[in-house]
């Protein structure tokens, strides 16, 4: 598809008449306005941390947002001011959010770089440079889905199209005919470095091209052109006809931040962009045409100015937030972390043929939750292609046939959009179990897991959910370095991300059941070797345990202490924890009762159940196979040893895998596992020492 | 009325020498207009006026040196007098 021109295109926006363009103006010179305002202020000492600022740059924001729909949704940048306002945010709210107070349209909690409001279609904006634009399509996805023909504006600066995040963003939308229009605000510098110093195709318009969409460039100085540009990309992404690349040429008059002097700019550059000032040229042209008199041009700017006035008195008085309010579990969470009592050992009874593999519960689950809510849907790589491989280890074979491509998705081999998409999706209603095939690929997404799909919800004051779980399989199988890691551990460090690891068919369906159920991100780490799938992996484990026909949800956060006894306690996961409850049936013979618990859950983490049982035990070995440093068994040691010190008759030990990536021969491989004789050396070791911390003192 | 303090304008240093007031006391002033002069130890700038109103006190006369975050004046409404210091 060739690029659109301006005057290839019989789509034009309406002419604007007097009202209409005088709204135009007032909007505008209510960004320049805030800008200045919040400008000075800051320099007064008013506003905590630092701003970025758009003055220049009103004409993109209002041409792009006076031609949306309430139900629209935009995302923006660290520079949100003027597209917030354009939408439709209340200029007193916005200010009293940069001013951290509780009466700001998030509580305080967004600030400058997170301005926003879910219910007018802002999302809270993306600080990261080109985050939004792997959200967005999602946001589009879910728009879609409803069966509306709303879109989604997302808008980003010229910096942000160098990195990788557009490229798969850009391309996911394009792939999956999604209602998204990228806006590039390209106002020549990434902070001080110019455009043209980090690519070689300046033009970003013509990069829609190398997508297959239709894109434009247009001037970002005068807002006309903005709209016309502007009314040509909604007639194309209205129509079902997917995603349209815009760009802007604009200019901001301010530095990046507040510290900035702008040095790097020529006084002469800065002059002919000033003459192109998009408030003074656009009033200047309305009375030069005759559509409003120098009154009117007058009336408008002084109504937004007091606008902004009473704006400013507003954030100035308002209170500051109640300090206690930044620990509320509801904001985190949208289902906080509710007390919860371990279960028991998996019950040994049951119909036969109702003992079945992980893969196959897991199976069961997402087809049963596919049947009874409509709006879930799998994505991910190799999911639903008919003849294809129906999901790594196989998990998702025959669901496409069943529910139909729309619902289990094939996505392009673009982590970052995969998941991306899956947060926008369900932030806008959907529930989202997206698939990474290997764990190790979740690194490719870290930004949209750790950024977005733990933050949006607290930063956007607790008015976003996202019900989205991701699986990944995890664990050595002779694979090498970069498909065999454990990395559940990193995610029980990020606050708003729940961790769920599965080991066993029945809590399998329990859990992950919950899990998509749950309004919050659930990643689900699943072991390779415990999948019991038909072709048998060396080293596999047969887990197959009694499940129930129907899905089951148990409770978020619950552990199960899959043996009951009373001399030690053993806390592990997926191999590990096969290999403890073998070696409590061989010490069952010497008498010796191990209790034996998985945790199943990371985060929020059974931390009753584990204290409970080692407060009576004494002596707790913890065996995972994620690396010892800073893997999950290390919080958990620290936790039990601070709390329960005087209990403790012996160390808490750790077994995991050595701090070395995996090899891939067997016998290196082995080298570095935790193996089953490891484990059965520290639990010896931690029942033969007796402290006694009472006789002793 | 409004006290207004000296913004931190400077790179490496929180002081600023006042070479000129370009508004004189009973002036009346508007948002964004150039108030005064500083030089601090980057460039000489103009400060801008951060209120709407009259410029009712100037605390620190031209020639001084002003720490950021001092006040250098009062901005008010027609009427209103200058708080004690």
């Amino acid at each position: 598809m060739s690029l659109m021109s301006p005057q290839a295109s019989s789509i034009q926006a309406p002419a604007l008449g007097t009202d209409e363009s005088l709204h135009l103006l007032e909007e505008m010179v209510l960004i320049r306005q805030f800008e200045q305002t919040a400008y000075l202020r800051y320099l007064q000492g008013e506003i905590p941390g630092t701003l970025h600022q758009s003055q220049g740059q009103e004409a993109v924001a209002v041409g792009v947002c006076s031609l949306l729909r309430t139900e629209d949704w935009i995302t923006s940048t660290h520079r949100p001011h003027g597209h917030a306002l354009a939408k439709g945010l209340d200029p007193a709210a916005g200010m009293a959010e940069i001013y951290g107070r509780e009466t700001g349209c998030l509580g305080g909690r967004g600030g400058s770089m997170h301005l926003g409001d879910p219910a007018l279609g802002i999302l809270p904006s993306i600080a990261i440079v080109g985050g939004g634009i792997t959200i967005a399509p999602g946001l589009a996805h879910a728009l879609k889905h409803k069966g509306t023909d709303n879109v989604v504006v997302c808008f980003f600066g010229d910096g942000a199209v160098n990195e990788g995040a557009f490229h798969e963003g850009v391309n996911y939308a394009a792939a999956l005919n999604l209602p998204v229009i990228f806006v590039c605000e390209n106002n020549m510098y990434g902070a001080s470095t110019p455009f043209h110093e980090t690519t070689r195709n300046i033009n970003v318009a013509s990069r829609g091209e190398s997508y297959g969409i239709p894109s434009e460039q247009a001037d970002g100085m005068d807002v006309r052109a903005v709209r016309g540009a502007m009314q040509r990309a909604l007639e194309t992404a209205r129509s079902g006809k997917g995603p349209v690349l815009l760009e802007f040429l604009t200019y901001r008059y301010v530095g990046h931040s507040r510290g900035d002097a702008r040095g790097y700019r020529t006084k002469e550059e800065e002059a002919y962009w000033t003459a192109k000032d998009p408030i003074k040229t656009f009033g200047e042209a309305l009375v030069e045409e005759g559509t409003a008199t120098e009154e009117q041009v007058k009336e408008s700017t002084k109504r937004a100015k007091k606008r902004i006035a009473e704006a400013l008195k507003h954030a100035q008085q308002a209170p500051w937030p109640d300090p206690e309010t930044a620990l509320a579990p509801n904001i985190i969470y949208g289902n906080p972390p509710q007390k919860v009592e371990g279960a028991g050992p998996l019950a040994e009874d049951g119909e036969e043929d109702r003992f079945i593999s992980i893969a196959e519960s897991i199976r069961e689950t997402l087809h049963r939750e596919l049947a009874t809510d409509p709006d879930l849907v799998l994505l991910g790589e190799d999911v639903g292609v008919p003849g294809g491989f129906g999901g790594a280890f196989g998990v998702y074979q025959g669901l496409a046939e069943e529910y139909g491509r729309d619902r289990v998705i094939d996505t392009p081999i673009s982590e970052k959009a995969i998941i991306g998409a899956s947060i926008g999706a369900a932030i806008g209603g959907m529930r989202t179990v997206p698939d990474l095939q290997y764990a190790d690929f979740v690194f490719e997404a870290m930004d949209e897991l750790v950024n977005e799909a733990a933050k949006q919800r607290y930063m956007s004051n607790g008015k976003l959910t996202i019900p989205m779980v991701l699986r990944c399989p995890v664990g050595a199988s002779q694979r090498g370095a970069q498909h065999s890691q454990c990395p559940e551990s990193f995610f029980m460090h990020v606050p708003g991300i729940k961790v769920l690891c599965i080991s066993d068919p029945y809590t399998a369906k329990g859990a992950l059941t919950a899990a998509i159920r749950d309004d919050d991100p659930v990643l689900v780490f699943e072991h390779k070797l415990l999948y019991g799938a038909k072709r048998q992996e060396a080293g596999s484990i047969n887990t197959k345990a009694y499940v129930p026909e129907e899905n089951f949800a148990l409770p978020v956060g619950q552990a199960r202490v899959r043996r009951r006894g009373k001399h030690a306690t053993v806390v592990a996961t997926f191999t590990e924890l096969y290999k403890a409850l073998e070696l409590a049936e061989k010490l069952a013979e010497e008498g010796i009762e191990l209790e034996v618990i998985d945790p199943v859950w990371l985060n929020p983490f059974d931390w009753d159940t584990v204290m409970e049982s080692v407060k009576r035990t004494g002596r707790l070995v913890i065996a995972h196979e994620a690396h010892l440093t800073g893997g999950w068994g290390a919080e958990v040691s620290a936790r039990v040893s601070d709390e329960l010190f005087a209990d403790l008759k012996a160390p808490v030990r750790r077994v995991a895998s050595r701090d070395i990536p995996m090899p891939f021969s067997p016998p290196l491989e082995a080298a570095v596992l935790p193996l089953a004789e490891h484990i059965e050396a520290a639990v010896r070791e931690v029942l033969s020492a007796n402290h006694n911390r009472t006789e002793s003192e | 009325m409004e006290a207004i303090v000296m913004p931190a304008l400077g790179q490496t240093s929180d002081e600023a020498y006042i070479e000129e007031w370009l508004a004189a006391e009973g002036d009346e002033v508007e948002m964004g207009q150039p108030l005064l002069s500083v030089e601090t130890d980057k460039a000489t700038i103009e400060v801008e006026c951060v209120a709407d109103g009259i410029l009712h006190k100037i605390v620190c006369p031209e020639g001084s040196t002003v720490n950021a975050g001092s006040i250098i004046a009062y901005i008010g409404e027609e009427g209103e007098s200058v708080p004690d210091a």
